[in-house]
């Protein structure tokens, strides 16, 4: 018995797919063979392929244009990115577990008070934000990043967490609590392990917004040696306004680290939004 | 090993649902104990108090005479078997099991051996290191229940733990929990809606029902003397037949009136039957009691109606007869009927009661023809209709 037979239909459908993914690959292919041919190729003939692949271009990216390496960048992107990811997931999976199993009202309660967190635009209070932290000394290094991005991107993680914590049964719970666990050897041993799956979503979600960010990386960052990759790509394109290939060589630095991120996790970010635990 | 002792215990819900009510029971020293009733009886909710895992609003729960209300579930020592099993999906058998005790800060070489052990005793040895999704259902069970009895725990519940396996497998593991019940000796509360799980596995049965407790006695006390009418249609299977019946003064003394006859009370009726005469009472007889006429006593009172059905089971035949008579339908009756046997309500008409009678296999009987049965006398059961209570 054939349930799905291959028809001109589906040849159709699967020619129309190819061409959307060509549509979406148009830009990487791009970026990754514009910084591999010579700069005045990206000028003469932009769309063919390269008559010489020169890497070299990759070397003089590194080395930096004197305000600040790409290495240097990649290594602070890579900081802040993974130190909030990592808080985050700490501190929203807890929060979200106290309210996602708190009485209903003060459930409910909390709850509102996160989503009202992610309607908000965060630019409004951007100002008092950093005179504040000036204040506190965070401005300009890591661990001012690290907080802002914690604190900008709590709502939306327990938003996450605590959508998947409801659906969650409660018996798991129970049953460690009748075997002796103590709350957090509960939390920390039986619920979190199954938060895996929305555990990868949080990790991507943020991790994107995290590293992708120009904004508060110029604020917060500027002019000290920690800025981000968004910050030292845009840097570049002043500096290097006629070397297009040294700049597509940045972007496919800053790029490739989320690229295989993504690759690495996206199993569990397709789990985590459609939810549910295989017992 | 402890006793748990239920003293007065209430449990009512923020919106007012009150499902435990004064509940008084006292689970002895290694006693297996069933709770059993319909759906939303409070059997569950009795239970998760023991476990901890639902507040007290009232009264006091004393486990081996210690007060425990305010007791977190794991300063308790009790362990309990899920419904659906519980099972940590991320851990392997091994840490499944091992998990308890590790909560205790037990050393590893002592968990390891208690595992092995306790795997061994379940047949489990082989499975240790595979994860519960890929264990059959009644591996399953037995992971659960390793993981129990794995703390040497002071008290055992189990929350309806087969109700998810096929009959045949439930039959086994009906077994299995017994022996191993016996084996261990621990103090045992199981909850099931099932009452031949009840009737073959419990020391003591309590019947619940919303939230009070009817009955609390051995499987043969509620088999043969069911304190109401509601304890009377829930234990057995198939029910006890019912009929409505009328005292009254006879020739040759006390007589019943049933469905247009009149049959003579035996002298083993209970002497208060006296007091109900000209008023309308129930009386229950069981299947069993209900013999073809060639296995009874001349003496024996007979009915007579239509055959309907005949199940043959192999070593009985259940036979389905029309009998006129008028059928009981109070509430605690149609309770039952309503969770257990949804097909009784329909098959009551006015006019008829449809009994069922236990007979050999060797009996030939008929569907359509007509059929008198012998009501063993002595087996012959009463209650009050409004309040159900047995008439004793």
């Amino acid at each position: 018995m054939f349930l799905t037979r291959y028809t001109w239909r589906t040849g159709l459908r699967e020619v129309l797919l190819l061409l959307v993914a060509a549509v979406w690959w148009l830009p990487i292919y791009f970026l990754a063979v514009g910084s591999v041919k010579p700069n005045e190729q990206n000028f003469s003939s932009p769309f063919a392929l390269p008559s010489r692949i020169d890497f070299g271009v990759y070397s003089q990216a590194w080395k930096g244009s004197g305000n600040g390496t790409l290495g240097r960048s990649l290594e602070s992107s890579l900081i802040i990115t993974i130190a909030s990811i990592v808080a985050l997931i700490v501190l929203g999976s807890l929060a979200a577990y106290v309210v996602a199993r708190a009485s209903n009202r003060l459930g409910n309660g909390l709850y509102l008070l996160f989503v009202l967190g992610i309607i908000l635009p965060f630019q409004l209070a951007i100002i008092p934000t950093y005179s504040a932290f000036r204040h506190i000394h965070l401005v300009g290094n890591y661990a001012g990043m690290v907080v802002l991005w914690t604190g900008l991107l709590m709502p939306l993680t327990v938003f996450l967490y605590t959508g998947f914590i409801r659906a969650l049964p409660r018996d798991y719970e129970e049953a460690a609590r009748v075997d002796g666990a103590t709350r957090m050897r509960t939390f920390v041993r039986v619920v979190f392990p199954l938060l895996r799956p929305v555990t990868g979503t949080v990790a991507i979600l943020t991790g994107l917004i995290v590293w992708n960010d120009f904004f508060l990386s110029l604020v917060f960052l500027s002019g000290t040696k920690n800025v981000t990759l968004p910050v030292t790509v845009y840097s570049y394109v002043g500096v290097y306004a006629s070397q297009w290939n040294l700049i597509f060589a940045t972007v496919v630095v800053s790029v490739v680290p989320m690229l295989a991120f993504y690759l690495f996790a996206q199993k569990n970010l397709i789990r985590g939004f459609t939810g549910g635990i295989k017992t | 090993m402890a006793s748990v002792t239920f003293s007065g215990v209430d449990k009512t819900y923020p919106d007012g649902t009150r499902a435990v009510d004064q509940f008084n029971l006292e689970v002895e020293d290694g006693e297996f104990m069933i709770f059993v009733g319909p759906s939303g009886c409070g059997k569950t909710t009795a239970l998760r108090m023991v476990a901890g895992l639902e507040d007290i609003t009232g009264g006091e729960l004393r486990i081996d005479g210690v007060r425990v209300n305010d007791l977190d579930p794991r300063e308790r020592d009790v362990a309990m078997v899920f419904q659906n099993y519980a099972l940590y999906p991320h851990m392997s058998v091994y840490d499944n099991i091992a998990f308890p005790l590790a909560s205790q800060g037990i050393r590893k070489s002592e968990i390891r051996e208690r595992v092995t052990k306790t795997a061994a005793l379940l047949g489990l040895d082989e499975h240790l290191k595979r994860r519960p999704r890929n264990l059959s259902g009644g591996q399953r069970q037995r992971v659960a229940m390793g993981r129990a009895i794995v703390r040497q725990p002071r008290v055992f519940l189990m929350d309806e733990p087969l109700s998810n396996l096929d009959a045949k497998l439930r039959v086994q593991m009906r077994a299995e929990i017994s022996g191993l019940q016996q084996e261990l000796g621990v103090t045992t509360i199981y909850v099931t809606h099932d009452q031949v799980e009840a009737m073959t596995m419990g020391d003591r049965i309590a019947v619940l029902r919303k939230g009070v407790l009817q009955q609390l006695g051995r499987p043969e006390d509620l088999y043969d003397h069911p304190a109401n009418l509601f304890v009377a249609t829930f234990v057995g299977s198939p029910a006890m037949n019912l009929f409505e019946v009328s005292p009254v003064e006879g020739e040759n003394g006390l007589e019943l009136r049933i469905g247009g006859r009149r049959i003579a009370v035996p002298p083993e009726a209970p002497a208060a039957l006296r007091e109900h005469i000209g008023r309308r009472i129930a009386l229950g007889i069981r299947p069993e009691h209900l013999l073809h006429p060639r296995r009874a006593d001349d003496s024996a009172p007979r009915l007579s109606g239509e055959v309907t059905l005949v199940e043959m089971l192999g070593f009985e035949r259940l036979v389905h007869i029309r009998l006129r008579a008028t059928p009981i339908l109070t509430e605690d009756v149609l309770e039952v009927a309503r969770d257990i046997d949804a097909g009784t309500l329909d098959r009551a008409g006015e006019g008829h009661v449809m009994a069922v009678a236990r007979f050999d296999p060797d009996v030939d009987v008929a569907v359509n023809s007509t059929q008198d049965v012998a009501l063993r006398p002595e087996k012959m059961l009463f209650f009050e209709l409004e309040s159900g209570r047995a008439i004793v």
